[in-house]
């Protein structure tokens, strides 16, 4: 077979994509080299074959997108019909999944707060918490610092006055 | 643009295919004459490629020579280009 020239033709699906659907597809199969990239070939040919007779197909209809509809056209009269089907239910999956989206977007647009804005109030809250937890934690650490130096003192202390039993006097004087 | 495998908010198309959605937009507009794709054209397209992958191997295999020893070549793919009908636009390839 004879190979294809010029730039726009090294364009390709990636190796690493055509790979994984044919170990999907024929898993336990081993496939030579030479047939993964004839794949990877095919892949282009096949993406050119659908693109131009859906072109055609919506230059016909006067519109300037091609749209879903003229997919499946295309697809129908290349002789993929049985690819239909299938192809129909991710373009459901798809406006609904768009539809989905926009009835989110819009329930937002109602709070009147875009977006950007909650998500810059969301940042703020967890600054604002983390600063919060961040003196917490100093606060503890400071208490526990006292704490600790209070029982130095106190054992200071408490073997200060066994040491110098002589001034014990003293002390008791001080004491109320 | 994110590859169709991480795909963002369009047509949420990360669950759908993958195939990247963005590769195909230019492997499509390299033919002059294709004017702009609507989205979910392109989803669609992708989906149709994958079928399309898949309807190959596995055609060339069930009636290719590798199956007793559960190998596809080369040989089987060209085959299937020759003999098919709907996959005669290989031909050339």
């Amino acid at each position: 077979m004879a190979s294809s020239s010029g730039n726009d033709d090294d364009l390709t699906i990636p190796r690493a994509a055509i790979n994984k659907m044919i170990k999907e597809t024929l898993p336990n199969v081993r496939v030579a080299n030479d047939a993964r990239e004839l794949v990877v070939n095919c892949c282009t040919e096949f993406i050119h074959l659908i693109s131009s007779e859906a072109n055609e197909i919506c230059n016909k209809s006067e519109k300037k997108t091609i749209s879903p509809e003229h997919v499946i056209q295309a697809l129908e009269s290349l002789g993929f019909g049985s690819y239909i089907s299938e192809v129909k239910e991710v373009l459901q999956e798809c406006k609904t999944v768009a539809l989905k989206r926009r009835k989110a977007n819009s329930r937002l647009e109602n709070l009147g707060i875009p977006e950007e804005e909650l998500l810059r109030q969301q940042q703020e809250l967890f600054a604002k918490a983390r600063q919060q937890q961040a003196e917490l934690a100093q606060q503890e650490w400071l208490q526990m610092q006292q704490a600790a130096q209070q029982a130095q003192l106190a054992a200071a202390s408490a073997s200060a006055s066994n040491q110098a039993g002589s001034s014990q006097d003293e002390e008791d004087d001080d004491d109320i | 643009m994110a590859d169709g495998v991480v795909g963002r908010d369009k047509c949420g198309e990360q669950r759908l295919v993958s195939l990247p959605l963005s590769r195909i937009r230019v492997i499509m507009k390299s033919s002059p004459e294709v004017s702009s794709i609507n989205q979910e054209a392109l989803v669609l397209t992708a989906k149709a490629t994958e079928l399309f992958v898949q309807y190959l191997a596995t055609y060339s295999y069930r009636h290719g020579n590798g199956k007793e020893k559960k190998a596809l070549t080369y040989n089987d793919l060209s085959n299937t280009a020759e003999e098919s009908e709907t996959f005669q636009f290989l031909a050339g390839t």
